[in-house]
């Protein structure tokens, strides 16, 4: 294509494609986003109808308000092999999405909908520390990012506006983490549950040995892109009960935040879409980014081979080339991964898939004392950032704890599974019943450790032309493992949660199941562990077009007017779910997409 | 409208209340005790039903005392038998989880879901002092409150 219509074309419509798209598009660019998936309505009636798909649903995972389509398929949780055969070779890709090439299944889902993951995520909104930018030079472990966080920090003010983040500026400047005088966060903290201030005065005062360290443990409200009340001392005028647009969609505590909030008072991208100035920015839906094509000569990506079609319910489609100035893949970490792949671009590095990280989330339960009030509020309000940072990185993972609102759910399936296991198990029924399950329910603590994965060049997105979708695209072919350093980080989180219970009294009902394929023995004992939703690294970012796939600005070195924005481009993992700083890097992208483009004169 | 049960659904109700520790007055008030009593008409094997039905009539009738006595007798003749037990089991789940499960030897892996007023309604959400999730919103901050207290107080045995 010689003369592109479009300043941009952004791939994906998720929380990194929605800024980028809406701030060009404030800028009086013009940009066209292509969602693969089907539209979630954008009115509140519209949505509603994913919520009651949700409430029949069967199953209650992450994407069970979006059904999957056949043409845009993402991973559900109720792909993952539930035993080491069903990895063996020759299964391969027999059933879900993801084809799992072992040892351990990668074990997170994603979202292929208008809005992306974001419609089903928890929003939590944590800053990266100083020192997760610095794992190298610091601790001798993963690479450096190619910037810092004092370069990131304007943009992580830019982020948490955007997102409407609720938190304490106070509260939350730990480990290095700090804010200009006077910073106000848009909302309010979340208000933390009663479950949390039990564990916190029950906490209080520990301390916790990893090596020769003794860390400090300490409870805090966790910042969530969720709306309380606007923060008065908040300067942008956002406050102003009239005009806020955060205000009408507050938290009513429906407990349902993963996979749907029914009232949108978490943030997702659609709020960012609603935005975008809707004469400069055109969405389309139910096309599929199939190839890029590229230029030999220059190295530019000259247009967007996509897939159209109109009913998930059949591969009828045609093909439409596509161009704009700027291409931005924002389509996340696996998906922008195999369209590189797929296009073989971008690839000189040979970094392109490689260093897939997530968080491996391995959880305790038990049984407290005393009633909690259990599954109430949203599905975590506090945390334990402490133990994110120590001399103890150069050996094992750090890890920051999430406490749960929502009991066992996660583990076990409360309280649905409780309600089984004492009719079926226990032979209870009536009113004998209902005591045994309010005395279970009430009383269930659940600690979930946000793990350190560090990056390995053979955790990778690679394809395999045998593995096709619905539309004749590639599957991403995945092999994925946890490194010694990460599984020493799981055991150490299973340590504190021996300790944290004895002191708080709780009955430890913690049980691994050793057939999983997720299942490890470290120093004699058994631990498990589940995906934290967070696919991260593979267009990994660098100082040199040698070993990485983008600079700081998430420009292609290879393709000068390509960017792949996403979590795809984290060096490293560090311990803070990746949402707010994807979300942070896309802010400070527009800036030198802007000043691409005005070179450009487009 | 008059008080009282639905033609038909007052057996119904009782037997519900014996096996879920719910009263019958509060299952009445459930707007989707009909489908649920339709639901296990429908999806439970012929003539299961009619006998649980017909032996809840029985006990009811000979045990006009208080609850431990009735669930002693529902135990014995509803709750360990061979043929009604399993669907016993079945009709509980229904109430607290607004889906049918099919009972042993083969339960069925994923249960169905009768609807999303079923799942709302769920006896599970009052029984563990909660609201449904996705379907309950009792404001912003509830969840910063003392944990309800347990049901029936000093009352059960």
């Amino acid at each position: 294509m010689t003369s592109a219509p479009f300043s941009a074309v952004v791939v994906g419509s998720g929380v990194a494609g929605a800024i980028v798209a809406k701030e060009l598009g404030l800028r009086g660019f013009r940009v066209l986003v292509l969602e693969a998936g089907l539209e979630s309505p954008l009115d509140d009636a519209g949505f509603r109808g994913h919520v009651r798909t949700y409430l029949a649903a069967p199953a209650r995972g992450p994407n069970a308000p979006f059904p999957r389509n056949p043409n845009a398929p993402h991973p559900e949780p109720s792909d993952l092999p539930l035993d080491r055969a069903a990895l063996a070779p020759a299964r391969a890709g027999e059933s879900g999405y993801l084809v799992q090439r072992g040892p351990m299944p990668f074990s997170s889902s994603y979202t292929r909908y208008l809005g992306g993951t974001t419609l089903q995520w928890l929003g939590t909104s944590l800053r990266l520390l100083p020192s997760d930018f610095r794992l190298r030079s610091l601790y001798g472990r993963g690479v450096d990012w190619p910037l810092a966080y004092e370069d990131l920090a304007p943009f992580y003010a830019q982020a948490e506006g955007e997102l409407g983040v609720a938190a304490d500026a106070e509260e939350q400047a730990y480990l290095g983490v700090s804010f200009p005088d006077g910073y106000a966060y848009p909302m309010e903290p979340v208000p933390p549950s009663y479950a949390d201030a039990l564990v916190a005065a029950g906490l209080e005062g520990m301390r916790f040995h990893i090596g020769d360290e003794a860390l400090p443990v300490q409870v805090s409200s966790t910042a969530a892109a969720r709306n309380t009340r606007p923060d008065p001392r908040r300067a942008d005028g956002s406050a102003s009960p009239s005009s806020d647009p955060w205000a009408r969609e507050r938290c009513e505590g429906y407990a349902s935040c993963v996979p749907i909030c029914p009232v949108q008072a978490k943030y997702s991208a659609l709020r960012t879409l609603r935005r975008a100035p809707p004469d400069r920015v055109e969405i389309l839906t139910r096309i599929v980014a199939s190839r890029l094509r590229v230029d030999p000569g220059t190295g530019r990506i000259t247009g967007v081979v996509c897939k159209r079609y109109r009913s998930p319910s059949s591969p009828e489609h045609t093909v439409e080339v596509v161009g704009g100035t700027l291409v931005v893949l924002a389509a996340g970490a696996i998906e922008n991964a195999k369209l590189l792949l797929a296009s073989g671009l971008a690839n000189s590095s040979d970094q392109v898939g490689r260093n897939l990280m997530d968080h491996p989330f391995p959880m305790s339960w038990g049984l407290l004392r005393e009633r909690a009030g259990t599954f109430r509020g949203p599905g975590s309000t506090s945390g334990i950032e402490t133990l994110r940072d120590g001399s103890f990185r150069r050996e094992r993972a750090a890890f920051r704890i999430e406490l749960s609102n929502w009991g066992w759910e996660l583990p076990t399936g409360a309280p649905q599974s409780d309600l089984t296991a004492l009719v079926d198990g226990q032979g209870l029924f009536g009113r004998g019943l209902r005591r045994a399950l309010f005395d279970r329910v009430q009383r269930q603590l659940r600690f979930g450790f946000v793990v350190e994965q560090e990056p390995c060049a053979t955790n990778r997105v690679t394809l395999d032309p045998a593995f096709r979708d619905a539309l004749g695209e590639l599957r991403p072919v995945i092999a994925y493992d946890l490194s010694e350093y990460v599984r020493a980080g799981i055991a150490t989180a299973r340590r504190f949660s021996e300790q944290a219970f004895a002191r708080l009294g709780v009955e430890d009902c913690t049980a691994y199941v050793p057939t999983d394929p997720r299942h490890f023995l470290h120093e004699g004992a058994g631990y498990s562990w589940w995906g934290s939703g967070h696919s991260m690294g593979t267009h990994r970012m660098g100082g040199s077009a040698r070993d990485s796939v983008v600079d700081a600005d998430q420009r292609s070195w290879d393709h000068p007017n390509l960017y792949l924005v996403g979590a795809g481009s984290f060096p490293t993992a560090g311990t803070a779910n990746p949402t707010l700083t994807l979300a942070a890097l896309a802010f400070r992208s527009v800036e030198r997409m802007a000043r691409d483009l005005a070179g450009n004169g487009a | 409208m008059t008080a009282g049960p639905s033609p038909g659904l007052g057996g119904f109700l009782g037997l519900s209340g014996a096996l879920t520790g719910f009263s019958a007055d509060f299952l009445e008030a459930s707007p989707v005790a009909r489908s649920l009593a339709d639901a296990f008409h429908r999806r439970a094997p012929a003539g299961i039903a009619e006998r649980m039905l017909a032996v809840w009539d029985e006990i009811a009738r000979q045990h006009p005392g208080g609850p431990a006595v009735v669930e002693e007798a529902v135990r014995a003749r509803i709750w360990g038998d061979e043929a009604l037990g399993p669907y016993a089991r079945s009709l509980v789940k229904l109430w607290y989880l607004g889906a049918w499960h099919h009972p042993v030897p083969t339960p069925t892996p994923t249960p169905t879901p009768l609807s999303a007023e079923a799942y709302a309604e769920g006896l599970i959400w009052p029984a563990i002092g909660a609201g449904a999730q996705g379907a309950h919103a009792p404001g912003l901050g509830d969840w910063s409150t003392p944990p309800p207290g347990e049901p029936f107080g000093d009352e059960l045995p």
